[in-house]
């Protein structure tokens, strides 16, 4: 099973949206809260090239925001 | 700021601002402003909710909304990050 990182701020609809998703599929994740985790916030720009949220890590492949079509693509489910 | 307002300060700047316009569909709508109206509850301003307040007050105002990216963004994507904002066609 291949490793999925959720970066998430508080409030964030869009977060909210990915981790439904994701447990919707029972995809298991590992949340990290950027707005309280100054390291984790760096490692999403670094990952990501920009700040906003959500961002999930698919094993090493990068979906910023919500979008669908492409997290099954990487979980490779229809 | 209640919702009603910060909904009406976004529809006034989506009015002013050429080429963008507020998103049609309500419910994105509905849930960016009830982010932005828990944020401004909890850190005293309308931080955009899809980005992290930092605790920098100098560097959080860029992400209030509507937050310094949003032009470009729409420019290059059709939208702002959180969809708040979207292309005037």
């Amino acid at each position: 099973m291949v490793d999925i990182i959720v970066y998430t701020a508080p409030n964030c609809p869009w977060c909210d949206r990915v981790k439904e998703f994701l447990a919707g599929k029972k995809a298991k994740f590992k949340e990290i809260n950027v707005a309280e985790n100054e390291k984790a916030a760096k490692e999403m720009m670094q990952k990501s090239g920009q700040m906003g949220v959500p961002v999930t890590d698919i094993g090493g492949k990068i979906v910023v925001g919500f979008n669908e079509s492409q997290l099954k693509k990487l979980l490779k489910i229809k | 700021m209640s919702e009603e307002e910060l909904r009406n300060k976004a529809k006034e700047y989506a009015e002013k601002e050429p080429g963008l316009k507020l998103n049609p569909n309500d419910n994105i709508v509905n849930a960016i402003v009830m982010g932005l109206a828990r944020n401004q509850e909890k850190y005293g301003a309308a931080y955009c909710p899809c980005r992290p307040v930092t605790g920098n007050k100098e560097e959080d105002k860029k992400i209030i909304c509507p937050c310094i990216y949003n032009k470009d963004e729409i420019e290059k994507d059709g939208h702002c990050h959180c969809r708040l904002f979207v292309k005037e066609e």
